[in-house]
């Protein structure tokens, strides 16, 4: 059993031991110790969920001070789950870095990194608002100074956009949380959780849910909030992007999920959003169709699956929850699978421009085969694991009853379709004459992810009896959560 | 049954020697028609055994040869699936009007064969065109016979034939049982098509000897040349009796030879006035007013029927 | 023996891997490997004494069931039959490991997609037979963009068959079939019906096969159009017979038939002339054989169409004997381009003394193909007209008999072009195509001229199919084959036809003296001195005077039409994009203060939900 403030500690001590080691000129020592305390979270964190798993939700109280006087931690089986998918991909990127060197300053780089890692991991385990916020706070300076850390002219302006619209977006979140604290006299989630379950009629608790919508969609990157993505996803460094499309992504539908399913209990506007983020996933794939630039493709492509994943959060079953949590993941997975091997091909041909790449998938077969799982997961196609996200998905919608979405749904994957099989085209066709080595880092860190895609897509059923069914169950009996504070 | 297999093997033999005499008439009238003697009405007879007599066989190779007997041996088979009027039903109780339209392909399709290997270029475009001029006839004549099955409920030649059956007599005409009273418009389409599956002008262009050297014969001398003349008296017996058969009644001997010989005759007629169509005018001309007649008539008998 | 499907399909992954990985160390030894591994899968499937038996299994509310119904065992014989022969045919070309390992796979979903006998495994191993049949058509640089439509039409099937099953989820709430839920629904008509259409390239749904089929390796082209496209007919019976025969009347019937089928009918009739002109038209042999699979399938749908006994049974056959004649024209045709290394028509010619046994095995098939006795294509051909017949419906007789004369155009092209003719200077030294070409084409052959002799056999089969959904059999012996309007004895006509062309064939012996053999430089000329033969080869736009009276119509292009379609959506999606993701943050912070006020504007109106 770890304790859960350990999950928190060590990486703040990473990030503090990194600027004395770069004071005594050890600066290389930095990225071993993102790896170190990576690794660290992660062994952590799955511990954890089996603990959960046996002993129910955990609730740690920090310094002694109770709630809801007192900071604590609530820990739950999806936020054990963020936790592993953010650590898995801090330590993929910082694996990557250890041989692929991130440009200078290297040991700022890391500190940014470990930040992420740090403020993720709090917003995913905190039971407190406040302390959500200011994890939320972290993440977002990391996230900013991660994205504009090439120093091209692209690096520093997507830097600058994701500061004015993620600033918005912490302004917003603070306000909602201000006037929630000013109806319930609280900042303890589960405080507030009870409370708005009796108050719903409270306008001020309303209020303060638009607030919320727009405060956390513009972390979670949903339509009409995430306009910042495609920039930072394109300019960032590639292993930061992987972070970036895997894990940070899910955190912040993880703080979106945590506030309107947990405290909220529903949401206002529940259909328009909806029907909204459903366009939106529309619109982001349409755009995926015509982009030059591997990484926005991409990005426009996450886009377009957290559409999803929000959507099937919002359909107020269990089994949605379930469908979304392994959707989730295995978008999670795939993201980061794609990202990294981007960043081997921008190693190899430094560029990200598509029609560059006529023909690696012949001139490195291995880059090739992953990649093309990677895109057939991405795809929907079976006997990957995108396929059971997919069915998952579309049957919790059906019981749902709702027809429109659907078709949305496989309208989208139909979009999807034409431009991931396009890039197969490219990568297949005759063209780069010269070989080229593609690093064995990304082709080694694919391989670690390929393997667990492949173990998803063998045993999809069984992932989802004993994990993603019993998060979902958690997470849709919010009473567990508030009586465990008590 | 002992009768009908002695006919069997009969009917080609009574098939050529009919068929050469239609050609030898034949002549003779058209040349008539062009203010000629013509040749005598045996003439034909005479070629064939002059080709036949030939010594020197000059060949490209086995399906060269085996072409023509393809073609003749197609024929016969087909023949024999075809009753000689009401007298002598044959086979054809052992297969009906889909198997005749499908026989009647083996022949043109064998001779195909061996003028291909016959290296020609004329050789291949009379083929060429031959086929296309099947795919010109063939939808309103089975747009033809689409009606005449409609009407009588049967695939069956044999039983078409008995369908319209009469008392036959010398002095009293019974050919109200016809098909060709109770069914006009398909008959006049079936007789167009007839133009066309016998090849005469003005649609010809399968041999037209003045454009491509007689087309698939072009290569073929001698005792081949002698077996394909055969092969088009059979052709042309088989054509007529086919109609005769389904729209005229079948009858007994003494009707049927006429009859087939009129029905001939009318072709070659038309044939000697008219010149010839382009291969594409001939497609084009054959999938325009006959079809659309051929489309009214089973209208026609859909509503005759009711 | 008992063992179950999934045994079967475990059994066949394993040899597609030791294949595999045979064929990395030595290429030779790899093919006769996989020759030699698909000639026992074939055993087993064949030979009664290994019963083959279902399998289901449950995970969470998930149930999984796969069976072997009469339909599918029919299917399975076929399929794994036509394998071994494909695979000999392979053995000369030495393709790599991944060829045969994805070969392999092809086969395991498609005795997974037959033996699904719910909703969610028949979708999943569609899908899996798509996905591995686009990586195998890939597996030849040339193909590569012609697999992108490949992938990308059976994506669009895929999905409407996912729909499609939904739909049905929902109305049943279970995706096991049933069925009552099914009657009388527009949507699910269409579509569970569209990706077997698209499978079986009817038009307007072709647009992958032309390309597909010529880029494609010639051996696997032969798998493709043999084996892949009955995987349409199979889905579609399996569907719209769960609905009954009793549910599709319910809107009405034109002329005695369904509208349903009706429409079915016309869909294949029009794809059968329309493929068979495309056909004759072609320049390339693979195009004129994919154009004449297009045609061929056409009749498959118009007797599945008619829905009567003689309709069923007519696309049943035609479809054994498509898959079979077409097996064979592929194999014989990639023996042909493996010698010459050309697929253009115009650059063949005069090779029937250089490659006998191919020209012989290409002429059985072309009899086939046309459906001329003595063959077991007439036998097809007969239950689709009969069939036609029976219903009275005139138009749609005029149409497919159109296209039937037209395929003996493109069938006659094809034999003319590659074989008969003068032969050309630059082919002077071909010799026979490889033995593992000319094997299997013997042994189809021989199934062709059998069946033409006894008809009957194969129609015992489909009889028991038939009974086994529910409607009559045909009346049929092991020789003869007879409906309500007439019939025909096959062993009868084809022997008479042998023996009548025997007897003329000793006569000729007889009375012709030994023939004088002259080349082919040795033609009527008028008098002219040739020089250069190869000028009087008459082979490249065979047809041109047809070209020339519809030029027009053949300008049309359902491929341009797609292109148009496809450029609407593609200008949708950038305006789109152009609009709301444009770069300007100053643009952005106004989009969600906007997003944010109306909002706040229908909370203060509507005083919320």
């Amino acid at each position: 059993m770890v304790n859960p403030v350990l999950l928190i500690a060590v990486p703040l001590i990473g990030a503090f031991l990194i600027p004395l080691l770069s004071a005594v000129r050890l600066k290389v020592l930095s990225r071993y110790i993102v790896f170190i305390t990576s690794s660290f979270s992660l062994v952590s964190a799955i511990l954890l969920f089996y603990h959960v798993t046996y002993t129910g939700i955990l609730s740690v109280s920090i310094a002694g001070f109770k709630p809801p006087f007192g900071i604590n931690l609530e820990v739950t089986l999806l936020g054990c789950i963020i936790v592993v998918l953010l650590s898995l991909g801090v330590l993929i990127s910082s694996f990557y870095n250890l041989f692929i060197y991130p440009s200078e300053p290297e040991d700022k780089f890391n500190i940014a990194l470990i930040l992420l890692l740090l403020g993720g991991t709090g917003i995913s385990l905190t039971g407190d608002m406040f302390n959500m916020f200011v994890f939320l706070e972290i993440t977002s300076i990391a996230a900013y100074i991660l994205s504009a850390y090439k120093r091209n002219g692209t690096g520093e302006e997507a830097g600058l956009k994701y500061l004015f619209i993620g600033s918005i977006g912490s302004l917003f979140f603070l306000l909602g949380v201000i006037l929630l604290y000013t109806q319930a006299g609280s900042l303890n989630i589960a405080r507030l959780a009870q409370y708005s379950a009796s108050h719903l009629n409270n306008p001020v608790i309303l209020f303060s849910a638009i607030m919320f919508i727009v405060g956390l969609g513009i972390e979670a990157e949903i339509f009409p909030f995430n306009w910042w993505v495609p920039d930072v996803y394109q300019a960032a460094p590639d292993s930061i992007s992987s972070v970036f499309a895997g894990a940070i992504s899910k955190v912040g539908i993880y703080a979106f999920i945590r506030i309107f399913i947990t405290v909220f209990n529903g949401i206002p506007y529940y259909e328009a959003l909806i029907y909204l983020v459903l366009v939106g996933s529309l619109i982001a794939e349409g755009a995926a169709l015509f982009q030059k630039d591997i990484k926005r493709l991409f990005a426009y492509s996450s886009l377009g699956q957290i559409g999803f994943i929000v959507f099937a959060f919002l359909l107020k079953r269990a089994d949605g929850y379930s469908a979304g949590i392994f959707m989730l993941l295995n978008h999670a997975l795939v993201k980061m699978l794609i990202f990294i091997l981007i960043g081997g091909i921008f190693v190899a041909l430094s560029t990200t421009e598509i029609e560059k790449m006529k023909g690696i998938g012949r001139k490195s077969p291995i880059l090739g085969i992953l990649f093309t799982i990677g895109i057939l997961t991405l795809a929907g196609l079976p006997p990957f694991s995108g396929f059971y996200a997919k069915l998952f998905l579309l049957k919790a919608t059906f019981q749902h009853n709702y027809f429109i979405p659907a078709i949305i749904i496989i309208v989208a994957s139909l979009i999807e379709a034409f431009y991931l099989f396009r890039l197969i085209y490219i990568f297949y066709s005759p063209g780069h004459e010269k070989k080229h080595s593609f690093s064995t880092a990304s082709l080694a860190t694919g391989f670690i992810l390929i393997i667990l895609i492949l173990g998803m897509s063998i045993i999809p059923f069984h992932i989802k009896k004993q994990y993603t069914d019993k998060a979902a169950k958690s997470l849709f009996m919010r009473s567990l959560y508030i009586k465990e504070v008590k | 049954m002992n009768i009908n297999i002695l006919y069997a093997a009969l009917a080609p033999i009574v098939a050529i020697l009919l068929g050469l005499l239609y050609i030898g008439i034949g002549r003779k009238i058209i040349a008539r028609l062009q203010r000629r003697y013509g040749p005598p009405f045996y003439q034909q007879y005479i070629d064939t055994i002059k080709l036949l007599a030939k010594k020197t066989v000059s060949s490209h190779g086995v399906f060269f040869s085996l072409g023509p007997i393809m073609g003749l041996a197609g024929s016969m088979v087909t023949l024999l699936f075809i009753p000689f009027g009401s007298a002598a039903p044959l086979l054809s109780f052992h297969g009906d009007i889909i198997l005749v339209m499908y026989l009647v392909v083996i022949a043109p399709l064998g001779m195909a064969l061996g003028v291909g290997e016959g290296s020609n270029p004329n050789g291949s475009i009379g083929m060429a065109r031959g086929l296309t001029l099947m795919l010109a006839y063939e939808v309103p004549f089975v747009l033809a016979l689409f009606s005449v099955v409609l009407y009588t409920h049967t695939t069956s030649i044999a039983q078409i034939v008995q369908s319209q059956a009469g008392e036959w007599s010398l002095l009293k005409f019974h050919g109200f049982n016809w098909l060709t009273f109770a069914l006009p418009i398909s008959a006049i389409v079936a007789d167009i098509c007839l133009q066309g599956m016998l090849g005469e002008k003005p649609f010809d262009q399968v041999i037209a000897p003045h454009e491509i050297a007689s087309g698939p014969m072009v290569e073929y001398g001698g005792k081949y040349l002698g077996m394909m003349v055969i092969n088009h008296a059979l052709h042309i017996y088989i054509e007529t009796a086919l109609f005769v058969d389904i729209f005229l009644g079948g009858g007994p001997v003494w009707f049927f030879i006429p009859a087939t010989f009129s029905v001939f005759i009318l072709s070659l007629i038309i044939n000697g006035v008219l010149p010839r169509f382009r291969i594409g005018q001939a497609l084009k001309f054959y999938w325009g007013v006959p079809l659309i007649l051929a489309v009214i008539g089973i209208i026609y008998t859909m509503v005759v029927i009711k | 023996m008992n063992f179950t499907i999934g045994h079967l399909i475990l059994v066949i992954v394993g040899a597609g891997i030791i294949t595999a990985i045979v064929t990395k160390f030595n290429r030779l030894s790899g093919s006769i490997t996989a020759l030699l591994l698909s000639i026992g899968i074939a055993f087993v499937c064949f030979y009664p004494a290994f019963h083959i038996l279902p399998i289901s299994f449950t995970t969470g509310d998930y149930t999984f069931i796969f069976n072997l119904s009469t339909l599918s065992r029919f299917f399975l014989m076929l399929f794994s039959g036509m394998f071994p022969l494909v695979i000999m045919a392979t053995v000369s070309t030495k393709p790599k490991a991944h060829y045969y390992f994805f070969f392999y796979l092809i086969l395991a979903s498609v005795i997974g997609t037959i033996s699904s006998q719910d909703l969610l495994s028949f979708f999943f191993f569609f899908e899996l037979m798509t996905l591995f049949s686009y990586l195998l058509v890939i597996y030849k640089k040339r193909a590569i963009k012609a697999g992108l439509v490949y992938i990308l039409m059976g994506i669009i099937g895929g999905l409407s068959l996912l729909l499609g099953i939904f739909y049905v989820f929902w109305l049943s709430k279970d995706f096991r079939i049933s069925v009552e839920i099914l009657k009388g629904s527009y949507a699910t008509l269409f579509l569970l019906s569209l990706p077997f259409l698209i499978k079986m390239a009817a038009m307007p749904v072709h647009i992958w096969a032309p390309d597909t089929y010529k880029e494609s390796e010639d051996v696997y082209t032969a798998f493709l159009s043999g084996v892949l496209s009955k995987l349409g007919i199979y889905g579609l019976i399996f569907f719209w017979f769960t609905w009954g025969i009793y549910g599709l009347s319910a809107w009405g019937k034109v002329f005695d038939v369904p509208v349903t089928g009706y429409i079915i009918a016309w869909i294949g009739a029009i794809t059968a002339f329309i493929g068979a002109v495309y056909a004759l038209l072609s320049e390339d042999v693979k195009k004129l054989l994919a154009y004449s699979s297009i045609s061929q399938l056409g009749y498959i749908l118009v007797g599945f169409g008619i829905m009567s006994s003689l309709g069923w049974a007519g696309a049943l056959y035609h479809t054994l004997t498509h898959t079979i004649f077409k097996t064979m024209l592929f194999i014989v045709v990639a023996g042909i381009i493996f010698r010459l290394n050309t697929t253009k028509l115009s650059e063949m010619g005069g090779l029937i003394k250089k490659m006998p046994v191919s020209f012989l095995t290409l002429l059985v098939g072309i009899i086939a193909l046309a459906g001329v006795p003595p063959t077991m294509g007439f036998a097809s051909k007969y239950l689709i007209y009969s069939a036609l017949f029976e219903k009275k419906l005139f138009l749609l007789t005029a149409v497919v008999f159109a296209a039937s004369t037209a395929a003996f155009l493109y069938a006659y092209r094809l034999i003319h072009n590659i074989f008969l003719g003068p032969l050309k200077t630059s082919l002077k030294n071909t010799k026979e195509a490889p033995l593992p070409f000319l094997i299997p084409s013997l042994i189809l052959s021989l199934f062709l001229v059998m069946f033409g002799f006894f008809p009957g056999v194969p129609l015992e089969w489909i009889n028991n199919i038939l009974m086994s959904l529910g409607m009559k059999s045909i009346a049929s012996t092991f020789t003869t084959i007879s409906t309500s309007l007439g019939g025909f004895n096959g062993l009868l006509s084809s022997s008479i036809f042998i023996s009548i062309f025997g007897i003329i064939f000793i006569l000729y012996l007889i009375l012709f003296p030994k023939a004088k053999w002259v080349n082919d430089k040795n033609t009527f000329t008028a008098g002219e001195v040739m020089h250069n033969t190869d000028l009087l080869t008459y082979s490249s736009h065979f047809y041109r005077f047809l070209e020339r009276e519809f030029g027009l119509l053949i300008k049309l292009s359902v491929k341009k039409l797609y292109d148009n379609i496809l450029g609407i959506f593609e200008w949708m999606f950038d305006v789109a994009r152009k609009l709301l993701y444009h770069g300007n943050v100053n643009g952005y912070v106004w989009a969600i203060i906007l997003v944010t006020l109306t909002f706040v504007i229908s909370f203060l109106i509507g005083g919320l939900r």
